[in-house]
């Protein structure tokens, strides 16, 4: 995974993203337990070129595939894992990007998205291995519930928090009517 | 790296209540032991999952 981080990084550097940060189960494994996953999941900030305001993955691609990446289907392959590159596609997730925290991974200088970010866009995907993944943070006291409650208040995901087996009691919200 | 797994394996009898016994025996190891995991062990061991599940696959097929 390295080598995906090193590209990114670079990518970073030369201006090709304004940012990025690693989520899903990877991201998710900072905090908690390992859990099987076929890839990386990287939410990239991407800047639209000046004549256009439609923004692209192509610079991006041809970046990484220039520092060693294989495109293979929707993934970009670095050694033995497939990268996912997500482009910060809605207000929860260019804030997660945003407070991302800087993280080592081995001597590779990386970020990753924070508990409560990665628990609220869990939430917001909503099939049942993300509504596992939040009751394995709560699990694993790797939360914090009150900031996690925040969010879910701010980006409308009252009704998805019943999905979570372990959800505390006191943090049901109600629904503002 | 410690080993993970529990120190006792062995059952005095297989019945359901010893097995279930053993499963959270284990499970409350392999948590311990995790929780002491670098972020790149995780992600190392997260690869060796994937090959354990691509070797299934195959054999499967």
């Amino acid at each position: 995974m390295k080598e995906a981080l090193v590209a990114l990084n670079k990518a970073c550097e030369s201006g090709v993203i304004d940012g990025y940060a690693i989520g899903g189960a990877i991201g998710a494994s900072f905090y908690i337990e390992a859990v099987n996953t076929e890839d990386v999941d990287a939410f990239v900030f991407l800047t639209p070129p000046a004549e256009s305001a439609l923004i692209t993955l192509t610079p991006l691609y041809d970046e990484l595939i220039r520092l060693g990446g294989v495109v293979e289907n929707e993934y970009i392959r670095f050694g033995s894992w497939p990268v996912q590159i997500l482009p910060a596609y809605k207000p929860l997730v260019e804030e997660a990007i945003f407070n991302a925290v800087e993280v080592l991974f081995g001597d590779i200088k990386t970020k990753v998205f924070t508990a409560e970010y990665l628990c609220a866009i869990a939430l917001d995907t909503g099939r049942i291995k993300d509504y596992y993944r939040v009751a394995m943070f709560i699990e694993q006291s790797a939360v914090n519930l009150d900031e996690l409650e925040v969010l879910v208040d701010r980006f409308e995901l009252q009704e998805r928090v019943r999905h979570v087996q372990n959800w505390p009691e006191k943090h049901n919200i109600q629904k503002p009517r | 790296m410690s080993k993970i797994g529990p120190k006792n394996t062995t059952f005095k009898s297989r019945d359901e209540a010893s097995m279930t016994e053993f499963v959270v025996r284990a499970k409350a190891s392999y948590r311990k032991a995790s929780g002491s995991l670098s972020w790149e062990e995780k992600v190392a061991s997260i690869e060796r999952m994937r090959e354990a599940s691509k070797t299934i696959r195959r054999a499967r097929a």
